[in-house]
């Protein structure tokens, strides 16, 4: 299968990660008729009764979900795109785990998930990780592909570009 | 590797993109080096203006768009560490958007109002004042995790939801010029109408199936469900008095507080005038966290009350230390204790946002016995004006097969349960924390904890099994 270029991954991963930072900014909980986003949900439940394990650590970053997308920019924008497709790997890895994570929480009470902004992060989400595979694949094979067979020794070598 | 000039740099070796766009690039150089004549150099190898060797052949290609696409690059990045910067800034102080306390205490309950008539819980536990936050909602969020470890609740119940348990607000409104002044930091504001519902299910509560089973083997009963709807209106004509609502200032802020609503509606409702200046009593602590219960359960057994109260913290227990006056002068002459403590040896460890003291051993003389109690490992050494008694686990355990249960002994798994709760007794104790140095009582936090401390040795099914050995 051949890997899209990187003039079509690069755009559509960066729309992954705006995808994603919108997401984080829809509502993502509704307390009677309160809605709030992902970051003033996770302070005031963080407030309230702490998150614990592997979540407090995701959840107490997660305010540097900005960050962490403009650095995969930067990366991208740099010329280090394996660098990059893996920072974004792990970003888009964090938020679906977050968003995921939410969405599996059944409704109780007066107090429930509101769906759209984790599926949206979701939705972006699933986009960054799906270029960041295609990129890096394409990365892997664009090294491949450059090799060749010294007829002498048999060995297999890199060419020189 | 030869790229051109205005190529990024590539400190990992990492191919560029640009070089995936332009095949002229990718063209390896097999060809071996010739013996003489000018030096080779590949078609993409532009001399340097001016210099050295003629072009022949064809003309070359055009010189890649490179310095076409370094202001988008750039553009790029610019946006990027803009928009991350800021998304960074407002998820930042959106996380920290809590309510911070309010200028006035009309405007603290104002806001609370607000959060009640939308229904917003969760923005009602965050209206309350920081202290009585802390202490009431930690022991109540380890008692739910407590309960997920020993499969009451599901994994999924969570503090901040309080399942089966709605509280709806409508159309709170309150008079302004009628609020009250307590003292300098408390004031009274007083609700004049507006409804709040409540509806209370416990079959919305996620408990386990196990669980269930145990508890209720019949179902859950009829009468597991409740609601009511509070008209203030209707309070306030049936009372004459509006329904009062304290707010607490620390450090300059308003809050609503609960304890102090608690207090002014026991200490209105008694008929008590507020609290004065000469009511007040002044927190003062003790050196350690152990010196601290000591010194509680010397003033305990001498009735003396005051001291209790200034052991107290100050910020959990504000409002004992402004209506302690009130506190003192209220309790009957006769509930003076009758015991006096010889020895008391004391243990403590660290709790969620606490340090829980506990029993090692006590001796309490009262009139005419004396009886020293000590805990040894797994074992209560008991000594009733010297007469000394060991009680270990497998005594007791020995002492229900013998009785309640000498038609069918405990199983091994039984006689670990109850091991385990028996383990946690020694834990029960009273929570302290420390305030400028000093070392106070916390007993809205011990209260809500003592479950915690209990269950804290059981392990998996062991409150199953309990539950279980408890309808034999």
């Amino acid at each position: 299968m051949r890997s899209p270029p990187a003039h079509v991954t690069l755009p559509v991963g960066g729309a992954g990660l705006v995808t994603i930072l919108a997401g984080t900014f829809l509502p993502w909980l509704l307390s009677g008729g309160v809605r709030r986003n992902s970051y003033a949900s996770f302070g005031i439940v963080r407030r309230l009764i702490g998150f614990h394990g592997g979540a407090e650590v995701l959840i107490r970053a997660w305010p540097l979900l900005g960050v962490a997308c403009a650095l995969v920019v930067l990366v991208a924008a740099a010329g280090l795109l394996r660098t990059a497709a893996l920072l974004a790997l792990l970003v888009g890895a964090w938020a679906a785990a977050i968003a995921g994570g939410a969405l599996a929480h059944d409704p109780v009470g007066n107090v429930r998930i509101d769906t759209l902004g984790p599926i949206v992060t979701v939705v972006g989400a699933t986009i960054t990780i799906a270029t960041a595979i295609l990129t890096l694949i394409s990365q892997v094979s664009h090294q491949t592909g450059g090799t060749r067979r010294d007829p002498a020794s048999g060995r297999a070598e890199r060419s020189e570009r | 590797m030869t790229q051109p000039p205005d190529a990024p740099s590539d400190p990992n070796g990492e191919p560029s993109p640009y070089e995936q766009q332009r095949p002229y690039e990718q063209q390896p150089q097999y060809a071996p080096p010739p013996q003489y004549g000018p030096p080779p150099y590949s078609s993409y190898e532009v001399p340097s203006p001016g210099g050295g060797w003629e072009q022949l052949g064809p003309a070359m290609p055009p010189p890649p768009r490179r310095h076409r696409r370094a202001p988008l690059i750039a553009a790029v990045a610019a946006v990027a560490v803009i928009g991350g910067g800021t998304a960074s800034y407002v998820a930042l102080s959106d996380s920290h958007s809590s309510f911070k306390g309010a200028a006035s205490p009309e405007d603290a309950v104002t806001s609370l109002v607000s959060d009640l008539n939308q229904a917003d819980l969760l923005g009602v536990l965050d209206h309350l004042a920081p202290a009585e936050r802390t202490a009431l909602l930690e022991p109540v969020t380890e008692s739910i995790s407590q309960a997920k470890r020993l499969h009451i609740l599901k994994s999924s119940a969570n503090a901040a939801r309080l399942p089966g348990v709605d509280v709806t607000a409508k159309n709170i409104t309150f008079d302004k010029s009628k609020t009250e002044v307590v003292n300098d930091h408390v004031k009274v504001v007083k609700l004049t109408a507006g409804t709040i519902a409540f509806n209370a299910d416990l079959r919305k509560v996620p408990f386990t199936d196990e669980y269930l089973k145990l508890a209720f083997p019949q179902g859950l009963p009829s009468d597991s469900t409740s609601n009511g709807t509070i008209n203030i209106a209707d309070v306030v004509r049936d009372t004459g008095e509006p329904v009062r609502i304290s707010a607490q200032s620390i450090n300059g802020k308003w809050y609503p507080s609960l304890l102090y609503t608690i207090a002014d509606n026991t200490v209105y409702s008694a008929g008590e005038d507020n609290p004065g200046p000469g009511d007040y009593i002044a927190p003062k602590g003790a050196a350690s966290a152990e010196d601290v219960v000591k010194q509680a359960v010397a003033a305990l057994s001498k009735g003396e009350y005051t001291r209790l109260i200034e052991l107290s913290s100050p910020d959990e227990m504000r409002v004992l230390h402004d209506y302690g006056g009130l506190i003192v002068k209220n309790i009957p002459a006769q509930s003076k204790p009758n015991f006096t403590v010889k020895d008391l040896q004391l243990k403590s460890k660290s709790v969620s946002g606490a340090t829980r003291v506990s029993l090692e051993s006590i001796t309490v003389d009262v009139p005419d016995h004396e009886t020293t109690v000590a805990i040894d490992g797994g074992c209560l050494m008991v000594t009733v004006d010297g007469d000394h008694q060991k009680l270990c686990t497998i005594d007791l355990i020995q002492e229900l097969n013998d009785g309640p249960f000498r038609d069918k002994p405990l199983t091994p798994v039984e006689i670990r349960a109850l091991g385990h709760l028996i383990e946690g007794i020694p834990n029960v104790g009273v929570d302290v924390t420390s305030t400028d140095g000093q070392w106070y009582l916390n007993p809205a936090r011990s209260y809500l904890d003592l479950s915690n401390a209990l269950f804290e040795p059981l392990q998996d099914n062991d409150f199953l099994v309990l539950l279980k050995l408890m309808q034999r």
